[in-house]
C-alpha cells in the first residue's frame, strides 16, 4: 500500500504539470494581476492597408439595432479596467486626476508656426478643407466651420479631442489657428481633389475659392482647426468588431473590449454621433523599439452641437439615422403627431454651439448615426466604467477644456459647460443606478472600505451595504463562506490566514439584491491586495 | 527516466497510465496548448501573441464587401463621373429616359460646358449643350447660353377650360429647337438675383404618334386648340426677379421663396400668336418641432396678355395636372391662357432621409380673368414618400386623388 501511495504521489508530481498544461485552468488570479499596463507589444510585419468602404459600411451596420447575447467585456485586468495598451492608456479617472494645465494641453506639442504652405485640399463635397506645412515642415489637416455656424465645428473637434484624450484615447493633436491670407502661399506641388476626377494641380484661385467659404472676423482673418498629421504609416482604420488579422497584438474582437464598448457612454456625453469606423486612424508606429499597430480615434467636427458643415440634425443623438421599424412604424401610424421628447427641446440661439442640449438626453437611449458593433454590446459593467471616468471630470475641468475652444462668445462657454456638467450627471446617475457603483476598495484596519459613488457625488442618497466573506480557491475559482454575520471588518480567518490566500467579499444592497460586486482580495506581507472585481447587475 | 523514476516503473508501465499520459500529451486540444503554463498575466498575454503571430494571415474584406466595393465604383463612374449616363430628364409622358452626358469645367470654375443626348422608350428625345460662365464680369454677371432640340411625339390635350373632359384625351406631336440667353446679376446678395433671358424657339407641331389615343387635329379644331392649323416660331425676352430665403433650395425646411417674371412672345411667321406672359411663384415653409415637421405652402400663377384679336396657341399655354401641380389629375389635364394654382403639404420625417407627406393641391385654369370661378377649381388630396439626401430631394412617389380617379408619380425633382 505505501508503494502505492508513494507511486501514486510520484505520477502526480509528473502529471499535475501536465494537468496544468492539458487542462489550461489557469489560477484566477496571477501573481501580477492586476495589469496595470499590457505587456510589450509583438513587432508586426506585413499589414494591409484597410480601404473602407463608406456606403457599405453604413449599410451593413444601419440595418442591425438589436444587440447579439451579451459577452463580458475583455481586454481588461482583474478590477475589470482595461490596462494601458495601443488602444488606450490610463489618464484622468477618480484616483489618478490630470492638472487643469494638462487638461488644456490635452496631446498637443506645439501649435503650428505661420507662414502656411498649402500642400493639397477639396473643394468638393459638403465640407472644403485642406492640408498644410507650417514653417517648421510639420503637415497639419485643415477643417473649417460653416458660415452659418462659426468657430462650431472647429471648436467641437478641439474639445472633444482633449476630452477624449484625457480619458485615454489616442486623438491627433488639434489647434485653433486664425490666420489671414497674407499668412499662406500654395505649394507648386499642391493638388486638388475633384469630384468625379483625378486630382489635379491646386492654384491659388482654388485656395481662395475655399477661403471664401469661411466665416471670417471683423478684422480679416479667418479661423481653422489643423489637426497634426498622426505620427507613423497609416494602415487604415479599424473596425468595431472582429480583429485584425495581421496584427499579432490584436486578441480581443473589437466589440467585446470594454474601451470601445465604453466609447458609447464617452461619445453620448459628448454627442459624438459619428461613430463610424470611418472615423478611426491605425497607424504602424515604432515605440521603445518596437513596431506595432497604434489605434487613433480622428475627426470629432461631429460632436457637442455640430454636424460638421451644418448645426447638429435635432434627431442625432436620439434616435439612429434609419430608425428602427417600430420606431418608424410608429411616426408613420401617428402621422408625426405625436412628437417624441427630443423634438420639442429649445435650443439656444448660440451658432457656435450648434443643436446640444441635457434636457431630452437619455444616455442609456442615445444613439450614434448607426448602430456601432461595440456600443451594441455594452453590458452595464461597460457603461459603469466609463460612467466613473465621465464623472471624474469636475466642474472646472470641463471648463476648462471648454475654454480650449476658444469661443469668442462667452455666453458659449458658459452653456456648453453647463450643458456639459448637466449631462455628465444625467450620465453618472443612470448608469450608477444599474449597477452597485462602488469602487476605490482598501483594507485598512482590518476592515474593507470602498466609495458609493453615486452618494459620493450626490446622485443617490446613502445606501447600506452588506459584506459577505468567502475563502476563495484560486485553483479552482470556487467560493466558501467563512462568515455567517455580514460585516465589512475582516473575519478571523482572513486575518489568521497565511501569505498567498485569497479571500472573497460579496457586498450587496439589502435593498436590491440582482445587484452586487465580488471583490477578491490576496494576503501579501504587508496586508491586502485587491487583486478581483467583478459585478452583477440589473 | 533517471534514478528518480525507478521505483515506479512499474506503475509507468500500467495500460491506463500510458493512455491518460498520451491523452494528455496528445490531444488536439491540448496539444495547442503547446506553451509552457504561464507563470504571470504578462506571461499569458505574451503567449497569445506570440500564437497568434504564427497564424497571422491578411486582413481582407469578404468577397461581398469587394463586389459591393467594384460595384459601387462602377455606378460612380457611370452616373457621376464627367462622362456618364444621364437617367431621366425628360418630361413625364416620354417614360424610361437614358443617354449620355457629358460636363467639363475649368480650375477656376469660371467656365462649365455640359452637352447631352437623352432618349426615351416612347421616343422622346433631347439633345442639347450648354455653356455657363458664373460669376463674371468683376464676380457680378452670371452668363447662360443654351442650345436644345426636343422631340415629344405624344403629349397630352384634353382641350381648352377647366371644364374639359378626360374622355377628350388626344396627343400630338411638339419638336423644338431652342437657343437661350440669360444673363443674371447675384449683385445684391446670394438671395436676391435679377436676371434677363432671350430665346429664339423654332418650333414644329404635328399629329400624336400614340395608337391608343386620337390626334389632336382630328379632335380639336382652331377654335379650341387654337395654334393647330397654324404654327409660329418664337423670340421670347424678358426677365425676372428671384427673392430667395430658403435654407435649401433642393430641399427646403424653412424659408420663403418669391420668384416674378414677365416676358414678351413674339410670334415671328403670324401676328395672331404674340402675347406676353406675367408668371409668379411663392413659397413659403413653415418648420416645427425642430424642423422635423414642415408645413409647405406654395401658389403659382401664370397670366397671359394679348390684344383682343389675338391668341395663345395650346401649345404654349399653361397647364396643370402632374407631379408638380395637381396630383391627383393626369399630366398636362388641364391647359388654357391662364391658371392658378395653390399647394399645402404638412411633412414629417420618419427617419433621417425619408420623409412623409400629405397634400392637397387646388388650382384652375381660366380663358380670361373675369371667368375665374370658385366653383371651378379643380382640387385633389394625396399622400407622399420622399427620399433625401442632406441637401437634395432625391425621389419622391406622390399619390394623388381626385374626382377623376388617382395618380401616382415617381419623380426625382422637388415638388414645387
Amino acid at each position: 500500500m505505501g508503494r502505492f501511495r508513494q507511486g501514486f504521489l510520484a505520477l502526480l508530481t509528473i502529471a499535475s504539470p501536465l494537468l496544468l498544461y492539458a487542462s489550461g485552468n489557469l489560477p484566477v488570479f496571477l501573481p501580477d494581476d492586476p495589469i496595470r499596463i499590457m505587456p510589450a507589444p509583438v513587432t508586426v510585419a506585413r499589414v494591409k492597408t484597410h480601404k473602407i468602404d463608406q456606403v457599405f459600411d453604413f449599410i451593413r451596420n444601419s440595418v442591425r439595432w438589436e444587440p447579439g447575447p451579451p459577452v463580458p467585456a475583455d481586454a481588461v485586468n482583474t478590477l475589470g479596467e482595461p490596462p494601458d495598451s495601443a488602444w488606450f492608456t490610463n489618464r484622468h479617472g477618480l484616483k489618478h486626476r490630470m492638472t487643469r494645465e494638462e487638461l488644456q494641453r490635452g496631446p498637443a506639442g506645439a501649435p503650428p508656426v505661420p507662414p502656411f504652405v498649402v500642400v493639397g485640399g477639396k473643394t468638393e463635397g459638403i465640407t472644403p478643407g485642406f492640408r498644410i506645412q507650417d514653417a517648421k515642415g510639420r503637415t497639419f489637416f485643415v477643417k473649417v466651420d460653416p458660415k452659418t455656424n462659426p468657430e462650431m465645428a472647429t471648436g467641437a473637434d478641439v474639445i472633444v479631442s482633449r476630452f477624449l484624450y484625457a480619458i485615454g484615447y489616442n486623438v491627433p493633436e488639434n489647434y485653433i489657428v486664425r490666420a489671414r491670407l497674407s499668412d499662406m502661399s500654395v505649394s507648386n506641388k499642391a493638388e486638388i481633389a475633384t469630384e468625379n476626377g483625378p486630382a489635379r494641380k491646386m492654384t491659388w484661385s482654388d485656395f481662395q475659392a475655399i477661403e471664401k467659404a469661411i466665416p471670417h472676423y471683423s478684422d480679416g482673418s479667418f479661423r481653422v482647426m489643423a489637426s497634426l498629421k498622426i505620427e507613423g504609416e497609416p494602415v487604415g482604420p479599424f473596425f468595431y468588431e472582429g480583429i485584425r488579422a495581421d496584427d499579432p497584438n490584436d486578441l480581443t474582437p473589437h466589440e467585446n473590449r470594454r474601451d470601445l464598448r465604453g466609447l458609447y457612454v464617452f461619445f453620448a456625453w459628448l454627442n459624438n454621433t459619428d461613430a463610424r469606423a470611418g472615423n478611426t486612424y491605425d497607424a504602424i508606429v515604432r515605440e521603445r523599439g518596437v513596431t506595432f499597430i497604434k489605434h487613433h480615434l480622428i475627426d470629432f467636427g461631429s460632436s457637442l452641437g455640430s454636424d460638421g458643415d451644418r448645426a447638429k440634425d435635432a434627431r442625432l443623438g436620439h434616435e439612429y439615422m434609419i430608425a428602427k421599424p417600430r420606431d418608424a412604424l410608429r411616426s408613420i401610424v401617428t402621422l408625426g403627431l405625436a412628437p417624441r421628447r427630443w423634438e420639442r427641446v429649445d435650443y439656444p440661439n448660440l451658432p457656435s454651439v450648434g443643436r446640444i442640449s441635457a434636457e431630452a438626453f437619455d444616455p442609456d437611449r442615445w444613439a450614434s448615426d448607426y448602430p456601432n458593433p461595440a456600443f451594441l454590446s455594452r453590458l452595464p459593467q461597460d457603461d459603469f466604467w466609463a460612467a466613473e471616468r465621465v464623472v471624474s471630470f469636475s466642474t472646472d475641468d470641463i471648463h476648462a477644456i471648454v475654454e480650449t475652444a476658444q469661443f469668442s462668445d462667452p455666453a458659449a462657454v458658459d452653456y456648453l459647460t453647463s450643458t456639459l456638467v448637466e449631462r455628465r450627471d444625467i450620465v453618472g446617475r443612470t448608469f450608477f443606478a444599474k449597477v452597485l457603483p462602488l469602487d476605490n476598495f482598501r483594507v485598512e484596519n482590518n476592515e474593507l472600505l470602498f466609495d458609493d459613488l453615486a452618494f459620493q457625488h450626490e446622485y443617490s442618497a446613502a445606501q447600506r451595504y452588506e459584506v459577505h466573506w468567502f475563502e476563495f480557491d484560486n485553483r479552482t475559482g470556487h467560493q466558501k463562506r467563512i462568515s455567517t454575520r455580514p460585516s465589512a471588518q475582516l473575519p478571523p480567518e482572513v486575518r489568521r490566514a497565511s501569505n498567498g490566500n485569497y479571500f472573497s467579499a460579496l457586498i450587496e444592497s439589502p435593498a436590491d439584491r440582482r445587484k452586487s460586486v465580488t471583490v477578491t482580495l490576496r494576503k501579501t506581507p504587508t496586508g491586502y491586495r485587491i487583486v478581483g472585481c467583478s459585478r452583477t447587475s440589473v | 527516466m533517471g534514478g528518480f523514476l525507478r521505483p515506479y516503473r512499474d506503475w509507468l508501465m500500467k495500460p491506463f497510465v500510458a493512455f491518460f499520459v498520451c491523452l494528455l500529451l496528445f490531444h488536439p486540444e491540448l496539444r495547442a496548448q503547446g506553451d509552457p503554463v504561464p507563470t504571470s498575466r504578462a506571461e499569458q498575454i505574451e503567449q497569445e501573441q506570440s500564437a497568434k503571430d504564427q497564424t497571422l494571415g491578411p486582413d481582407e474584406p469578404t468577397p461581398f464587401e469587394r463586389h459591393f466595393k467594384l460595384a459601387e465604383k462602377d455606378a460612380r463612374r457611370i452616373l457621376q463621373g464627367p462622362v456618364r449616363l444621364q437617367v431621366g430628364g425628360l418630361s413625364v409622358p416620354s417614360g424610361f429616359a437614358v443617354g449620355p452626358s457629358v460636363t467639363w469645367q475649368n480650375s477656376t470654375k469660371t467656365l462649365r460646358l455640359n452637352s447631352w443626348a437623352v432618349g426615351s422608350v416612347r421616343q422622346y428625345y433631347s439633345v442639347g449643350t450648354g455653356l455657363e460662365l458664373p460669376r463674371i464680369g468683376g464676380r457680378h454677371t452670371d452668363i447662360t447660353v443654351k442650345a436644345a432640340h426636343n422631340y415629344m411625339p405624344q403629349l397630352d390635350y384634353y382641350g381648352p377650360g377647366p371644364n374639359s373632359l378626360k374622355s377628350n384625351r388626344t396627343d400630338y406631336l411638339l419638336e423644338d429647337t431652342r437657343l437661350d440667353f440669360g444673363v443674371a446679376w447675384p449683385y445684391f446678395s446670394s438671395h436676391v438675383k435679377p436676371r434677363c433671358d432671350l430665346a429664339q424657339v423654332w418650333l414644329n407641331v404635328g399629329p400624336g404618334t400614340s395608337d391608343a389615343v386620337t390626334s389632336t387635329n382630328l379632335k380639336f379644331g382652331p377654335a379650341q386648340a387654337p395654334g393647330i392649323d397654324n404654327q409660329s416660331n418664337y423670340l421670347i425676352a424678358g426677365c425676372g426677379l428671384r427673392f430667395d430665403f430658403r435654407d435649401l433650395p433642393d430641399n427646403p425646411h424653412k424659408g420663403t421663396a418669391v420668384f416674378l417674371d414677365y416676358h414678351g412672345y413674339n410670334a415671328e411667321k403670324t401676328s395672331l400668336f404674340s402675347f406676353t406672359r406675367a408668371s409668379g411663384e411663392v413659397e413659403h415653409y413653415i418648420p416645427f418641432f425642430n424642423e422635423k415637421r414642415v408645413i409647405a405652402l406654395h401658389a403659382a400663377a401664370d397670366l397671359s396678355f394679348h390684344s383682343e384679336n389675338q391668341v395663345v396657341p395650346f401649345y404654349m399655354q399653361p397647364t396643370f395636372g402632374g407631379f408638380r401641380d395637381l396630383r391627383g389629375f393626369r399630366f398636362l389635364r388641364f391647359s388654357d391662357e391662364n391658371a392658378a394654382v395653390a399647394n399645402a403639404e404638412y411633412r414629417w420625417e420618419i427617419f433621417t432621409g425619408f420623409d412623409m407627406a400629405i397634400f392637397a393641391d387646388a388650382g384652375e385654369v381660366f380663358h380670361r380673368p373675369s371667368q375665374f370661378s370658385l366653383s371651378n377649381i379643380k382640387s385633389d388630396m394625396g399622400f407622399g414618400l420622399r427620399f433625401n439626401n442632406q441637401r437634395n430631394l432625391v425621389m419622391r412617389i406622390d399619390t394623388g386623388f381626385s374626382k377623376e380617379g388617382f395618380q401616382v408619380w415617381v419623380a426625382f425633382d422637388k415638388v414645387f
